[in-house]
């Protein structure tokens, strides 16, 4: 259930910006589609099932609203499909909307992963030896917006209890919630002072401050990373090579199944659905030793 | 809020002109008559085919860089030279992309894009130029008016008009 969890933090930042960085400067929509199943599984994995559909009804929005956008504004494309006001709505500017929607929710959904994965007390053990202000910085900010959240529902509980949402209207309580903002956000400023006051005088980002920690580089870290590197540097090379290149204007670039392409998507394939090929291995060989028992 | 949403979209979609790819392109050119005023109207873009920055699909659909041979058409009275071309290219299926609005006061139209080939395609000072009788003019297309027996080219420049 939480192998992947177990890494060394090095390997798993390693694979995020790898997965991350490949799907951003890529502009092929297969990858992208790999990227985006694979960000899927690992999502719904950790989060157990639970808010999927939630979540699923916001990123089709997302998806409708991106898509559309892009050929409302650029007219490029040989297939027109109707005329709006003298210029064409393209078929090819539909599929490049798509796509660029596709990276969006691809990139969304690997980051949310990400926080989950990767806690920031991880963060401050990666950076504390280089540089303890960045680790600082970068362990706030990733803590923040959680923090927030959680913040802001205990004030609109309290706030529901002394009675200010007691109005009929849809718009009083909508404005009344950014009442309830306010107050959250004047209390994540006293927060942060008080917080910051107690990391300056417990030490935090000062050099040679050790904290306790459990984590060894071990060869199954080791075995990871270099899987992950080298499979890196198979796509960038495919890439430069123009085994992955597409072009969506005037023609959309017809997707050929050719040796150096389909090498490219299976490497990438792998590369993403790995946390959950690692989970699911680990799952199955669990039940089969407590089966032994 | 479903209302002010119904009410924008509305709104926007009253505002704008929707047509079919059939009705779009459904022009006649005016017949030439004896006495009816005349311009000359070509299209081209060889320079970009030697510039070595456009793709494969690209270089399919110029076809070798004349995209418009040199052709008669009508011009009707205080016709402006982004008037001649939107009719042309509606005519003769040509693809077009236009900048701004040509109907305000200040007739400010830019023209990115004939037949698939855009500004800054081949380079950041490529773009495209139009010479009326051999000769760049001080007025853009939207606002420099037509004279009988006008020769307009188009042609695609990879140095800001400088290399014509």
């Amino acid at each position: 259930m939480n192998r992947f969890l177990k890494t060394h933090p090095f390997t798993m930042l390693v694979y995020f910006l790898a997965v991350i960085g490949v799907s951003m400067f890529c502009n092929n929509p297969v990858l992208q589609l790999i990227s985006l199943l694979g960000a899927t599984a690992y999502a719904v994995w950790l989060s157990k099932g639970r808010g999927f559909l939630s979540q699923l009804l916001y990123f089709i929005t997302l998806f409708a609203l991106v898509a559309v956008t892009n050929p409302l504004f650029v007219h490029n494309g040989k297939t027109p499909l109707f005329f709006m006001n003298g210029n064409p709505v393209t078929l090819e500017a539909i599929i490049c909307g798509a796509s660029i929607a596709l990276m969006i929710i691809a990139t969304v959904l690997w980051f949310s992963c990400m926080t989950r994965v990767m806690t920031s007390d991880k963060f401050y053990f990666l950076f504390a030896k280089i540089s303890p202000k960045l680790a600082l910085v970068f362990s706030m900010a990733l803590n923040f917006v959680p923090r927030l959240k959680k913040s802001y529902k205990e004030t609109e509980k309290a706030h529901k209890t002394l009675g200010i949402y007691s109005t009929e209207s849809y718009f009083e309580r909508l404005f009344l919630k950014l009442k309830t903002m306010s107050s959250t956000v004047a209390q994540s400023a006293e927060n942060s002072i008080e917080t910051s006051a107690s990391m300056n005088a417990r030490g935090y980002g000062e050099k040679g401050r050790t904290s306790f920690e459990t984590v060894k580089f071990t060869f199954y870290d080791l075995v990871l990373l270099c899987f992950t590197v080298a499979v890196t540097i198979m796509e960038i090379i495919f890439m430069i090579n123009g085994a992955t290149a597409f072009e969506f204007y005037p023609t959309v670039t017809k997707i050929t199944l050719e040796v150096s392409s389909v090498t490219a998507y299976a490497g990438y394939f792998v590369l993403c659905f790995l946390p959950v090929i690692i989970e699911i291995t680990e799952s199955l060989r669990w039940k089969y030793f407590v089966s032994k028992i | 809020m479903l209302f002010f949403i119904i009410l924008l979209s509305a709104v926007l979609i009253m505002g704008t002109e929707f047509q079919s790819v059939e009705e779009y392109y459904l022009t006649h050119a005016d017949e030439i008559t004896e006495d009816s005023d005349r311009v000359y109207f070509s299209i081209n873009c060889e320079k970009a085919l030697s510039s070595g920055k456009l793709s494969d699909a690209q270089l399919k659909e110029l076809n070798n860089g004349e995209i418009l041979k040199q052709k008669e058409y009508v011009l009707i009275e205080d016709e402006t030279v982004f008037d001649v071309l939107k009719r042309v290219c509606r005519f003769e299926k040509i693809h077009m992309e236009y900048q701004g609005a040509d109907k305000n006061i200040y007739n400010s139209v830019y023209v990115q894009g004939l037949n698939y080939l855009y500004e800054f395609d081949c380079g950041e000072l490529s773009g495209w130029v139009f010479l009326v009788n051999g000769k760049q003019t001080d007025l853009s297309c939207g606002k420099y008016k037509l004279k009988d027996g006008d020769k307009v080219e188009w042609v695609y420049s990879l140095e800001a008009g400088k290399d014509l």
